[in-house]
């Protein structure tokens, strides 16, 4: 089990082995220590130290022990100060990590590699701090058994987070950290606590920010040895300050000649473990657990404490390293610790009866061993031997001494001070100190950071299957009934709750749902979501306009242009999206009234057109447009009809049809890119993507560039390089597309790379489109499909009404009235608005002559006026007749008026003639200045006519009266 | 939970139909039924408990089949099952072997159609429709 886990290799163990297995006895520590640290002596300075503590010997009560100690602390100093050294423990012998009293399966080792820092940053950012913390915080019972297990590892007892939801994270810690950081503020009458605080609060925060970014980023095992080091650097910093301190605390009558004599020896190590500090700040810990105890240690450190500080200000003086400003950031945080202190207002301070503080669950300790930290406070202060220090120094330390052990003496477990001390050197990794305080606060830490990286790597799909969390890994397959078993998905819960319990739901945990989740998100995340994602994209802007007006207009537009009702709902303004309405999905259907089948019907079809299915969805294709004049056939006829008779047409008829309708689509292209230019959306997104294409250019360049400095020498290459490139960048694909290319854009030219919208011209699209929509006899074939006519009508909301070419194309329009095929479609009267503005912009006659001319020719009494049936038509009577009034208001008649006039006649004989249904205009106009027009015209033209000596019986048909009437009826 | 952690909510989503009894009707025509277990970006699918389920006219029958793994390019359409509407079929359930009968007859009958179709046409100078098989159909 130790030497592996799932597959992992766990035999290079460089991890705390301490959490895991039963907690050995004392004599077994000490067994374990002298076997450690007996062999361990291949340092200079420690032979010297060595003959140092054969004289102090007596005075000691575990010499051999503490010269372990000492030894290890120095050793450790060494490796601290080298920054760099982050495992130390390489040359530690085998047997310090691999005892037979730990053997359990080393975890951490293992997420080293599973741990990445994003993997820990969404943690962190998924799980906030837990509000319940508290909670866990006064756990009442809290087995000890748990301290020497490994959280995360078949723990049988639930531990004290686990049912959380989220388990603990570095956040916790923080907190967790934060109390303990608590209770040092609390010992008022603590000079040197407070001192110690000083630097601490300072350094508690900035531990937090910068140590805890560094947990984030150095995962699992290095965040472990990083934490355990700081660690362990702390116990260094209070170690070598203690001996100093109590130097100057028995000798105070030598202070001055101490910090002269002894400073200067002492700055290095001082001065590097205040620096330690500084980056620690975790020093304080070792007082968190102190108890009972602590009136005996503020009494004798009071004075230290004072000591300290004029040390602090001799080094000051000195200020040979960053000790000084060290100091000086000490003395400022006098000032915000004492607000920051709140005395007893901590739940966890209780510093009166220690024994009710229940460890704060991040650091796992048992009552038990709560006292026992109480008892071995005074270590603290036991004299380690600084690295370098000179005999003197040891002598003061060797005075020192006494005191201290008396103190500790007064814990009544004074015993076990050794045997934890051993528990340190087992447990953490590099080789640490003396005090027992640190010695849990590494263990907890160390439990924390486990159990955190544990966490952290449960997240990893090769892992945390076992730890008691319920986000765990699938491959493992197993289904643990207790934590795994609910359900993270709501709402499976809902179905499966009511009638039986689905014991195999929830197979897919919540992680490999975000994941599926994500990749689909991770394709939405283009930048460019208009371009790339333009239907989400629009359904999205739409909805939020829906959400303002409260209107289901999309639902209604849809349904307007539903194949099957089209001709029957009034078009509304929305009509221009229709295609992208069609892409909406919506469920509103039930609060409209139920839809009716009206099926389609075309000239010269035989029964019922068919619909598309499943099973059958060629069939579609039959549906084709019927052109109305057999003597043209130019269009198309029904192909059933072709079919039966002639087989062979069907392919060209198809192919016709087909053709146009690409056409259209082909033109389509150029209308969207016409509308985008109005569009902020795409215009942002342009911008974006146009970003985007110039970094790759320079990008692209750059690597030319770079390229081009390699293969300097083959020129050769080079140049037929450059002149392959040129022209493909040069070459304006898209820029000379003739008319003939416009129309047959889809079929002839295969998608080209597209130009940004950025680049695009107004007129150019503008004139290609006149060029598509005027060439051939293409018009009057768009306009008899939907499509086309939406396209028509989408075009000239876009196009200029003083844009040259607009002439040519109302002409083909109103020439296209004439043929039957428009008149259901109540769409082309929505062209009559632009119809309007387009008339009114014009000046002269001119313009209205002009289409006076293609109207009557529709009109021709000769033929049926299946204009008339369209709205559009009498719209644009109307639209003439408002310009014609502002045109006629002149003295004189002129011929054009008489041609007018002629008009509106021609306009009236085929109204009365009709048996048609006339659509009414769509706009029409006023009655009262219609029949003043009409009384002003018939003023000037009967002279006109008469003079000209035409017949009056020509008109007998139409009466003047007629004229009026008819022309007030359908025009008002 | 899952809403709130579900930016597509609000779209239709396989991961909204995980654990429910859903019909999958297959390329090939096969309809399945099954609890869906796991899904992953492909719309492979794992049906749970899956029976195949065959209609013939009024009837149907049920092959208990297991688990099923689905290729997702092989679905052509999926739909929960409503439990209430489930209990209240207005067909008739016969044995297994009875429906594979039925089915067979039915497949024959249309073949025979198709024959008879695709003569009648052949005699009018027309041919049936080439493209029209059956992996166009969906």
């Amino acid at each position: 089990m130790a030497d592996s886990f799932f597959g992992f290799d766990t035999s290079l163990s460089n991890l705390n082995d301490d959490d895991c297995g039963a907690e050995p006895s004392e004599e077994e520590y000490d067994a374990l220590n002298n076997e450690t640290f007996g062999h361990d002596d291949d340092l200079d300075w420690e032979v010297e130290h060595e003959q140092l503590a054969e004289q102090l010997e007596s005075s000691r009560r575990q010499n051999a022990m503490d010269e372990a100690d000492s030894r290890l602390e120095a050793s450790l100093s060494q490796l601290v100060l080298d920054e760099s050294d982050i495992q130390p423990r390489t040359s530690l012998g085998s047997n310090v990590w691999r005892h037979d009293f730990f053997p359990t399966p080393p975890v951490a080792p293992t997420l080293k590699n599973v741990c990445t820092v994003e993997e820990l940053e969404r943690q962190l950012r998924q799980n906030q701090p837990p509000q319940n913390f508290n909670q866990n915080y006064f756990q009442p019972r809290f087995p000890p058994v748990i301290l020497q297990r490994p959280p995360g590892l078949q723990a049988p007892v639930s531990l004290p987070f686990a049912p959380q939801p989220i388990g603990p994270n570095i956040n916790q810690m923080n907190q967790s950290v934060n109390k303990i950081i608590g209770p040092n503020q609390m010992t008022p009458n603590n000079q040197m606590m407070q001192n110690m605080n000083m630097g601490q609060n300072k350094m508690g925060p900035y531990m937090q920010n910068n140590q805890m970014n560094q947990f984030q980023n150095n995962m699992g095992q290095g965040m472990m040895n990083q934490m355990s080091q700081n660690m362990n650097q702390v116990g260094q910093n209070m170690n070598q300050m203690g001996p100093n301190m109590h130097q100057v605390n028995q000798n105070q009558l030598f202070q001055n000649q101490m910090t002269q004599n002894h400073l200067p020896q002492n700055m290095n190590p001082m001065g590097q473990n205040m620096n330690q500090m500084t980056q620690i700040g975790q020093n304080q810990l070792n007082i968190n657990q102190m108890g009972q105890n602590i009136n005996h240690m503020g009494q004798s450190v009071n004075p230290m404490g004072q000591n300290v500080n004029q040390m602090g200000q001799n080094m000051n003086q000195v200020s040979q390293n960053q000790m000084g400003s060290n100091v000086n950031q000490m003395g400022q945080n006098v000032n915000q610790m004492m607000p920051n202190g709140n005395f007893g207002s901590n739940q966890y301070h209780v510093m009166g009866n220690p024994r009710m503080i229940a460890p704060p669950p991040g650091m796992g300790l048992p009552r038990q061993n709560f006292n026992q930290n109480v008892n071995h406070f005074n270590q603290n202060f036991r004299a380690p031997n600084p690295i370098k220090t000179e005999p003197m120094n040891m002598k003061n330390q060797s005075n020192n001494q006494k005191p201290m052990q008396t103190n500790s003496n007064q814990s009544p477990k004074k015993r076990s001070e050794p045997k934890i001390k051993s528990q340190v050197y087992n447990n953490s990794q590099n080789k640490s100190l003396t005090s027992q305080n640190l010695v849990q606060i590494i263990q907890n830490t160390q439990r924390m950071l486990m159990y955190n990286s544990l966490h952290n790597a449960s997240h990893h799909p090769m892992l945390g299957r076992n730890f008691n969390n319920q986000i765990v890994h699938p491959m493992l397959g197993q289904r643990n009934g207790g934590f795994n078993a609910f359900s993270l998905d709501s709402s499976s819960d809902d179905g499966s709750t009511a009638s039986d319990v689905d014991e195999y739901a929830g197979l897919m945990t919540q992680r490999e749902k975000q994941w599926l989740i994500n990749i689909q998100m991770l394709q939405l995340n283009t930048g460019t979501p208009y371009i790339h994602d333009f239907y989400y994209t629009v359904f999205l802007e739409r909805q939020a306009n829906k959400e303002k007006a409260g209107v289901k207009e999309a639902h209604k537009a849809n349904q307007q242009n539903h194949p099957f009702y089209s001709g029957g709902v009034k078009q509304e303004e929305s009509h221009r999206h229709r295609e992208r309405h069609n892409s909406h999905r919506h469920n509103s259907t039930s609060e409209d009234q139920p839809r009716t089948y009206v099926p389609l019907q075309f000239e010269n079809s035989l029964g019922k057109l068919q619909c598309g299915s499943v099973t059958a969805p060629r069939k579609i294709i039959d549906v084709e447009v019927v052109g109305s004049e057999p003597a043209g056939s130019k269009v198309s006829r029904a192909p059933s009809v072709a079919s039966t008779t002639h087989p062979s047409e069907i392919p060209r008829e198809m192919k016709r049809t087909k053709q146009l309708l690409l056409d259209i689509e082909a033109l389509y292209l150029i209308l969207l890119r016409l509308e985008e230019l109005n569009d902020p959306l795409a215009i942002s997104n342009a911008l974006i993507l146009k970003e985007r294409e110039e970094k790759q250019k320079l990008l692209e360049a750059a690597q030319k560039e770079a390229e081009a400095q390699e293969d300097e020498s083959n020129v050769f290459l080079k140049n037929i390089e450059s002149v392959q490139r040129r022209p493909k960048q040069d070459s304006p694909k898209s820029e000379c597309v003739d008319k003939r290319q416009v129309v047959n854009l889809a079929i002839n030219q295969k998608p080209v790379p597209v130009k940004n919208l950025l680049d695009e011209d107004k007129d150019d699209l503008l004139s290609k489109m006149f060029a598509g929509l005027l060439h051939g006899d293409r018009l009057s074939q768009m306009l008899a499909v939907r499509k086309g006519r939406t396209l028509v009508s989408r075009f000239l909301a876009r196009v200029p009404v003083t844009h040259s070419r607009l002439r040519f194309l109302w002409c083909r329009i109103l020439r296209a009235l004439s043929s039957s095929r428009c008149r259901f479609d109540s769409r082309l009267a929505d062209l009559a608005d632009y119809y309007r503005k387009y008339i009114q912009n014009n000046s002269g006659w001119t313009a209205v002559l002009e289409c006076c001319g293609i109207l009557s020719e529709a009109l021709d009494p000769a033929r049926t006026p299946y204009a008339l049936t369209n709205a559009l038509t009498l719209s644009c009577v109307c639209a003439l007749t408002e310009k014609a009034m502002v045109l006629s208001n002149t003295p004189d008649a002129t011929s054009s008026e008489r041609q007018w006039f002629k008009f509106l006649k021609t306009v009236a004989r085929a109204l009365k003639n009709t048996t048609l249904n006339v659509a009414k205009p769509v706009s029409p106009l006023p009655e009262n200045k219609l029949l003043h027009h009409i009384k002003q015209l018939e003023s000037r033209s009967t002279i006109e006519i008469l003079q000209r000596g035409k017949r009056p019986s020509d008109y007998a048909d139409l009466t003047k009266s007629d004229v009026s009437e008819l022309l007030v009826r359908y025009l008002c | 939970m899952a809403n709130n952690l579900n930016p597509l909510a609000g779209t239709a989503h396989l991961l909204d139909e995980l654990d429910k009894k859903l019909m999958v009707l297959l390329r090939d025509g096969r309809t399945l039924i099954g609890y869906l277990r796991c899904v992953d970006q492909f719309a492979n699918l794992v049906l749970h408990k899956t029976i195949e389920r065959i209609h013939v006219g009024k009837e149907y029958g049920d092959i208990p089949r297991g688990i099923f793994i689905v290729r997702g390019e092989n679905v052509v359409l999926l739909g929960e099952i409503d439990k209430e509407k489930e209990d209240s079929l207005p067909l008739t359930e016969v044995s297994v072997d009875d429906i594979l009968d039925a089915q067979r007859r039915e497949q024959d009958a249309k073949i025979e159609q198709q024959k008879l179709l695709s003569k009648a046409l052949k005699e009018r100078g027309l041919n049936m429709l080439a493209d029209l098989g059956h992996d166009d159909m969906f």
